[in-house]
């Protein structure tokens, strides 16, 4: 088999649910310790 | 709740699927706002016309709201994507949720949990198993909801069924029995601990210790208190903690049996299955341990994984379908509902054992 035909990537594996929480609060500390995120009323 | 687990999604763009997740996200957030308005427009009567009326929190408007649209009109497929984004934001919450917890109350509330949680695993291990053996469910459904009732409902069916190569029917028989046992406990907890006269930091631990899934034990304790809420999130992702170890040690058993892969690399798998977003938690606490916040960033935090609950217990309602649950058969659900009556019992007594350790 040629090298050419042989080169299919396989696709990039999913990010686990764990991943996606804890990088966005990551995000939103960040935007909240930097001041960037108005204040969060409730 | 969805029981589709091993259907393959189509691949798509990023921005596609973020596309398709709006109108689903639309309706939890119009749901769980809904709820609020409803808490506040009450209290509000109330305090102008002098009048005593109950504080039913948003939780229960939010999640009752949730059921009757799941359980009448039905939810249209264009929300569903939307709304399976609950998990997502239940754990957002939790891991923003640490910031209202200094390490030494996790260390020290942990520490009462986790002699707790080892007690509870054990127990309920030992009788979900006699009750799958005296039920004769198939062998693997049995680990299965002994894994389930034990640990953390979905998410650890989810893990241990590829672990000991469960049939995909087991796994569903498994999840409806916990989802059905776990909206039923939403509401008979917080009755049942009122009637007991449980103090809130106590019945936040019953909660956490005894519902099995993490989205139902923080509502739970949340209908009681925003304080027993975030016990029963503590006790909750200490038992989430042990996942890896429980389904670890089943996997081992049905390998020797022959029925299940061997496991090469046992610290790989640990840490595979390990909930990350449990790791999380602790970093955020330990962060506000150390003064990284000030008081209004904390509190803008704290209030962020209020949001982030708001619509994960619209997103309980509006996923829990009676009439799906119905369909999974009687025997696995008698085997839940007697295990889990039999959980709720030894692990309120385990709370009454361990009140003295904790605060009034």
């Amino acid at each position: 088999m040629s090298e050419t035909t042989n080169t299919k990537t396989a696709p990039a594996p999913r990010l686990s649910l764990d991943t996606w929480a804890v990088s966005a609060a990551v995000i939103f500390i960040i935007l909240v310790v930097a001041g960037i995120f108005p204040r969060v009323p409730w | 709740m969805s029981l589709a687990i091993t259907a393959d999604e189509p691949r798509l763009s990023l921005p596609r699927r973020f596309i398709d997740l709006l109108p689903g996200l639309a309706l939890l957030f119009a749901i769980g706002f809904s709820g609020k308005l409803i808490e506040q427009t009450i209290n509000g009567y109330g305090k102008a016309h002098h009048l005593a009326l109950p504080n039913i929190e948003y939780v229960l408007w939010a999640i009752v709201i949730g059921l009757i649209i799941a359980n009448t009109i039905g939810v249209p497929n264009i929300f569903k994507a939307g709304i399976r984004t609950y998990e997502f934001f239940l754990k957002l919450g939790i891991v923003l949720l640490g910031v209202r917890f200094l390490l030494g109350d996790v260390l020290k509330l942990g520490g009462i949990s986790l002699i707790a949680v080892l007690l509870e695993l054990t127990i309920s291990i030992v009788l979900m198993t006699w009750l799958g053996n005296t039920f004769k469910l198939t062998p693997k459904l049995t680990s299965l909801l002994a894994i389930g009732s034990s640990i953390c409902g979905v998410s650890a069916i989810i893990a241990a069924k590829g672990a000991i190569n469960a049939k995909d029917e087991d796994a569903s028989f498994a999840i409806a029995a916990i989802l059905a046992l776990g909206a039923i406990g939403l509401f008979a907890f917080p009755l049942i601990g009122h009637a007991l006269g449980m103090s809130e930091h106590a019945y936040g631990l019953w909660a956490g210790l005894a519902i099995d899934n993490t989205a139902e034990a923080t509502a739970a304790g949340n209908l009681w208190s925003e304080q027993a809420g975030k016990i029963a999130v503590l006790a909750k992702t200490t038992r989430n903690a042990t996942i890896g170890f429980v389904v670890l040690a089943y996997a081992i058993y049905w390998a020797t049996r022959g029925e299940a892969q061997t496991i090469d690399n046992k610290a790989a798998f640990l840490w595979n299955k390990f909930p990350k977003f449990v790791l999380g938690f602790i970093v955020v606490s330990l962060a506000a341990t150390l003064g990284a916040f000030s008081k209004d960033q904390a509190s803008d935090i704290a209030n962020l994984s209020r949001w982030a609950f708001l619509l994960t217990f619209a997103g309980v309602g509006l996923s829990t379908e009676f009439r799906e649950m119905r369909k999974q058969g009687l025997y696995p659900f008698i085997v839940g509902a007697a295990g889990e009556i039999g959980i709720a019992i030894v692990t309120l007594g385990i709370v009454i054992a361990v009140q003295p350790w904790l605060p009034a």
